[in-house]
C-alpha cells in the first residue's frame, strides 16, 4: 500500500487525473509503508505514464471524511469520531485500487482520530496490501499530516537523541539497582527500599506506571505543533 | 612474507579497543594471500605486529601503512565506524591489478559495493564473509597527485563586496604556486579583482538563490581537479597549501573546521557551520515529490518542516558516522571529479537542506566526508539563526547543548550584515505595503541607530497596524515579507506553517502575538544582542586588529586544547595558536577595497 497525502487544491479538480498524475511518482523500496506528501504536481503531467498503471475512472473510490462519521453521533457537531466500524466496511467494499479521501473543511482534532483509526484499520486488513490511498488535505497541513500517518502505519526509527529524552536510560539504571539489590544483604536493602518509598510517595512521578507500556500512548502521533 | 599492521583507536572515542576484541584466528597470516594484514585485533599468542598505528581517529590519515601492494581488511568494518575512511585511502593509494580483501566474522555488507568503487574495482570473489576486489582502473579522486593547482569557486551575489575583498584578498595570498579564482555571478560595484578572477554563470537568474546550480557551474567551469568551493564569508588560513600538502592528495569531500568570534578581541571562540552530524533517519522515512524528476524523495519541498524534526548538530572532527556525517555548504575541498560524479541537486535552492543531501548521497555512493585537521577557516560574518544554542558531539559520542557566551563584557559584533540604513527603508517598503496610511506611523529613518527594545516595539507596531486578507494565499505572502523586510534572517519551515496554522485558527490573536509569543528568533536574538543595536554601523565591525587580538587568540587556544577534540581538534596548543591566528580577518584585508 502507498500512502499519498495531497494538497487539496490540487485534488479537488480532477481526481481522476491526479490518480494518473500520482501514479507516475517512482517509490523507492522501504522497510516501512510509504508515506509521499505532494504539495504541489511539478513536472508529473509532463511524466511518461507508467504502462503498467493505467488508471481507468471507475477505478477510483472516493470518500470524504464525513463518511466514516460515526453514525450515533449528532450530525450537527464539528467535533466527532470516526467509527472504525464503519470505516472497515467502507475500505473493505471498495474494490478499487485507489482510494481517495478527502479531509475537506473538518477540525484538526478529527482528522487525527481518522489517521490514528486508518492505522488501525491497516493493522488488520488483508485486503489494503495492493491499494493506493490519497488523502486530500489542506495545503499548509500536508507535511504536518504526513508526519502523523507515518507515525500511525509504521514502526519508525528513534534517533539516540529522543532515546536520551525518553528516559530510557535511567530505566537501565533501575536495572542495576535492582540488581544491586538482590545482591546485597537484607538488613541494607531494607532500609534503602523503606527510603525509596517514602520518596516514591512525596514524589509520584518516580513510581513506575501503566502510562509507560501503554501501547495507545505509543500509537497516538506526537502532540499538535502546527 | 604478509606484513601486519595493528591499528587502535583513540581511547577517548570510546570506539572498541583489542583487548576487548578476540584475537584473529591462528593462521590469518596464511590463509589470505596479501602482502599487509590490517586489523583492530591482535594476533594470537600476543606476537608483535610489523606496524601500529596509535590513538586512531577520523582527522587522522595513516598513509604510510599503504604501500600500493595487496592488502586485507580483517574485520575492521565491524569493529571501527572508521572503516569507510580506512577503505577509501587505502583503495585509492593501491596499484592498478592489486587485490583488497575484506574479511568479517558474519556476513556484512561491503563498503566497497557503492557505486564510486564501481569505476575502479571488480568483485572478485565473495563468499560469506569474504569479499574481494581487484582494481583495474583509477578512480576518480585519483586522476593526479598534484597539490599545486587549485581553482577556488565562490557563489556570488551583487550586493556589497567589502567581505568578498577581503575573502579574495586571502586566497590571493595563499601558498599555493598556481590558484584559478571563479565568481559565479557577478559581484557588486565595489569588487576589487575583476582582474584576478573569471566570472562564470551570469545567467543564473536570482531571485531565489539557485546556490546548487551556481555550484554545480563553478565545479563544471573549473580549470584545476583541486576544487574549493565556499560562500562570500569563509576566510581561508594562510597555510592553506600547507594544510592540504599535508593532509595528502585523493582526498574525499573535505571541509575545515570553521570557527567565529563574537567580538573583535579573538575572545569566545564558537564554532561556525562546518562538519555536521545528523541524529536520526531523515524524515523518518517520509517522502515528499521531488521538484523535477517524479521520484519519491526524503528532501523534498513538502518535507522541509518534517526535515527540521529529525536533529542536526555539530559533528566531532575525530568521530564518523557513516552515512550521518556531512559538510556543510559554506565550504567543501573535493576533487572535481568527484563533484562532477555527485553533483549537487540542481532541484534545491539556498537553505533547503541541499547541502545535506549531497553530503548524504555522495556518503551513500561510497564517497565519505571527513576533516582536514591541519587548519580551520573562520566565517567573517553570520547569521542570528545559527548562533543559538546548538547540540555538539563530543569526542566520547554523547550530544551536550552549547549556547554562545550571552553575557560578555566585550563589544560585540554586529547581529546582521545589514546597514540601519538598508533596515530602514525596508521597514518603509513594507509599511507601505501593508499600512494603509503609511506616514501616520513614523518610521525614524534618519535615525543613525536604534536600541534592540525599541526596534521590536517598532516591528510589533508595524505588524499590528498592517492589513492584510485572511486567505492562505495572502497570509503567506505576509509570513515572506515579514521575513525579508522585518526579521532579516530565515524563519524556519516548522516555525512558517505553525504561523499559518494559527492565521486559520485565530487570525486575531495570531497576528497580536506573533512578535511577542511566536518569534522564537526575535527572542534569540535579544539574547544574543540586548543592549548594542544589531546593525553593521561600520563593517570594520568584522575585521580584527591584529595587536588588540593576540592575547585573546593565546587565550582561546588555551581553552579549546583544555579540552582538545571536545569542541574543536588541534594537534598541540602551537598548531592552536596558529590555525586561529592564520585564519583570522585583520583589519589589513580592507586596504583595497577603501
Amino acid at each position: 500500500v502507498n500512502i499519498y497525502i495531497v494538497a487539496q487544491v490540487l485534488g479537488r479538480a480532477a481526481t481522476p487525473d491526479l490518480t494518473k498524475f500520482l501514479s507516475r511518482i517512482e517509490v523507492a523500496a522501504s522497510m516501512t509503508i510509504p508515506v509521499i506528501a505532494v504539495d504541489q504536481l511539478y513536472n508529473l503531467p509532463q511524466l511518461a505514464q507508467k504502462s503498467n498503471c493505467l488508471i481507468a475512472g471507475h477505478d477510483i473510490a472516493k470518500f470524504s471524511l464525513d463518511d466514516f462519521r460515526d453514525p450515533r453521533q449528532q450530525a450537527s457537531l464539528d467535533r466527532f469520531t470516526v467509527d472504525i466500524n464503519l470505516l472497515a466496511h467502507q475500505l473493505d467494499n471498495a474494490t478499487s485500487s485507489w482510494i481517495v479521501i478527502d479531509f475537506e473543511q473538518h477540525l484538526k482534532m478529527n482528522i487525527l482520530d481518522f489517521i490514528r483509526k486508518l492505522g488501525d484499520y491497516i493493522f488488520i486488513s488483508k485486503n489494503i496490501e495492493h491499494k493506493n490511498i490519497v488523502l486530500l488535505a489542506q495545503d499548509h497541513h500536508v507535511p504536518y499530516f504526513s508526519r502523523c500517518v507515518n507515525q500511525s502505519v509504521n514502526n519508525l526509527s528513534i534517533s539516540p537523541l529522543e532515546v536520551k529524552a525518553s528516559g530510557q536510560v535511567m530505566e537501565y539504571l533501575s536495572l542495576r539497582i535492582g540488581f544491586g539489590m538482590r545482591v546485597l544483604p537484607r538488613f541494607i536493602v531494607g532500609p534503602l527500599l523503606l527510603i525509596w518509598r517514602l520518596l516514591a510517595r512525596a514524589a509520584p512521578s518516580l513510581q513506575r506506571t501503566d502510562k509507560d507500556t501503554n501501547i495507545t500512548d505509543l500509537k497516538r502521533p506526537r502532540s499538535s505543533s502546527v | 612474507m604478509m606484513q601486519f599492521t595493528y591499528l587502535m583507536h583513540d581511547k577517548r572515542l570510546c570506539y572498541s579497543q583489542a583487548n576487548r576484541l578476540r584475537p584473529l584466528p591462528e593462521n590469518v597470516q596464511a590463509r589470505y594471500d596479501c602482502d599487509r594484514l590490517v586489523s583492530f585485533r591482535c594476533l594470537p599468542g600476543r606476537r608483535k605486529p610489523d606496524h601500529t598505528v596509535k590513538k586512531l581517529h577520523a582527522a587522522m590519515r595513516p598513509l604510510g601503512i599503504y604501500n600500493g601492494n595487496s592488502i586485507c581488511f580483517y574485520g575492521v568494518q565491524s569493529d571501527s565506524p572508521l572503516a569507510p575512511l580506512l577503505l577509501w585511502d587505502a583503495v585509492h593509494f593501491m596499484e592498478i591489478g592489486q587485490k583488497i580483501a575484506l574479511v568479517e566474522d558474519t556476513p556484512m555488507p561491503s563498503y566497497l559495493d557503492r557505486e564510486y568503487f564501481s569505476r575502479g574495482l571488480k568483485r572478485v570473489h565473495g563468499e560469506d564473509n569474504v569479499a574481494v576486489y581487484e582494481k583495474f582502473a583509477t578512480l576518480p579522486a585519483e586522476g593526479d597527485d598534484d597539490l599545486d593547482h587549485w581553482t577556488f569557486g565562490i557563489p556570488v551575489g551583487p550586493e556589497d563586496a567589502t567581505v568578498l575583498n577581503a575573502v579574495v584578498k586571502r586566497i590571493l595570498e595563499l601558498d599555493i604556486p598556481h590558484k584559478e579564482i571563479l565568481l559565479c555571478g557577478r559581484p557588486g560595484e565595489n569588487f576589487a579583482y575583476f582582474d584576478q578572477v573569471r566570472i562564470v554563470g551570469e545567467d543564473i537568474p536570482a531571485p531565489p538563490v539557485q546556490i546548487c546550480k551556481k555550484k554545480n557551474r563553478l565545479a563544471e567551469e573549473a580549470k584545476y581537479n583541486n576544487l574549493v568551493i565556499l560562500h562570500d564569508r569563509v576566510f581561508l588560513p594562510r597555510h592553506f597549501g600547507e594544510m592540504v600538502r599535508r593532509f595528502g592528495p585523493r582526498y574525499p569531500l573535505v571541509s575545515m573546521q570553521s570557527l567565529y568570534f563574537d567580538n573583535r578581541l579573538c575572545m569566545h571562540p564558537r564554532r561556525y557551520s562546518d562538519f555536521g552530524i545528523k541524529f536520526g533517519e531523515l524524515s523518518h522515512g517520509l517522502t515528499g515529490l521531488h521538484r523535477h524528476s517524479g521520484k519519491a524523495s526524503s528532501i523534498a519541498p513538502a518535507m522541509f518542516s518534517e526535515l527540521e524534526h529529525v536533529g542536526f548538530g555539530f559533528a566531532n572532527p575525530m568521530r564518523y558516522h557513516l552515512d550521518s556525517s556531512y559538510v556543510t555548504g559554506s565550504m567543501c575541498i573535493s576533487r572535481k571529479e568527484v563533484w562532477n560524479m555527485f553533483p549537487q541537486d540542481e532541484a534545491l535552492l539556498w537553505i533547503e537542506f541541499e547541502d545535506i543531501e549531497h553530503s548524504l548521497r555522495a556518503s551513500e555512493g561510497g564517497v565519505p566526508c571527513r576533516v582536514n585537521p591541519h587548519g580551520i577557516s573562520q566565517t567573517i560574518t553570520s547569521r542570528p539563526l545559527l548562533n543559538g544554542a546548538v547540540p555538539v558531539e563530543n569526542i566520547n559520542g554523547k550530544i551536550t547543548q552549547r549556547e554562545p557566551k550571552y553575557l560578555s563584557f566585550f563589544a560585540k559584533k554586529p547581529l546582521f550584515k545589514i546597514s540601519q540604513e538598508i533596515a530602514w527603508r525596508k521597514l518603509r517598503k513594507f509599511s507601505e505595503k501593508y499600512i494603509s496610511k503609511p506616514l501616520d506611523l513614523l518610521i525614524p529613518v534618519g535615525e543613525r541607530e536604534i536600541s534592540p527594545i525599541a526596534w521590536i516595539s517598532l516591528l510589533n507596531l508595524l505588524v499590528q497596524q498592517a492589513s492584510f486578507p485572511n486567505t492562505s494565499s495572502a497570509v503567506k505572502e505576509f509570513i515572506n515579507d515579514y521575513e525579508k523586510m522585518l526579521i532579516f534572517d530565515q524563519i524556519p519551515y516548522g516555525t512558517k506553517e505553525a504561523i499559518l496554522g494559527s492565521f486559520q485558527e485565530n487570525h486575531l490573536g495570531a497576528k497580536r502575538d506573533l512578535i511577542f509569543r511566536n518569534a522564537v528568533l526575535l527572542q534569540n536574538m535579544l539574547y544574543q544582542r540586548p543592549l548594542r543595536s544589531w546593525f553593521c554601523m561600520d563593517i570594520h565591525d568584522y575585521f580584527h586588529s591584529c595587536a588588540y587580538s593576540w592575547p585573546g587568540i593565546l587565550f582561546s587556544a588555551a581553552k579549546l586544547c583544555i579540552k582538545n577534540g571536545d569542541f574543536f581538534y588541534f594537534k598541540s596548543i602551537f598548531s592552536a595558536i596558529r590555525c586561529i591566528y592564520n585564519s583570522t580577518p585583520f583589519e589589513s584585508y580592507l586596504r583595497k577595497s577603501q
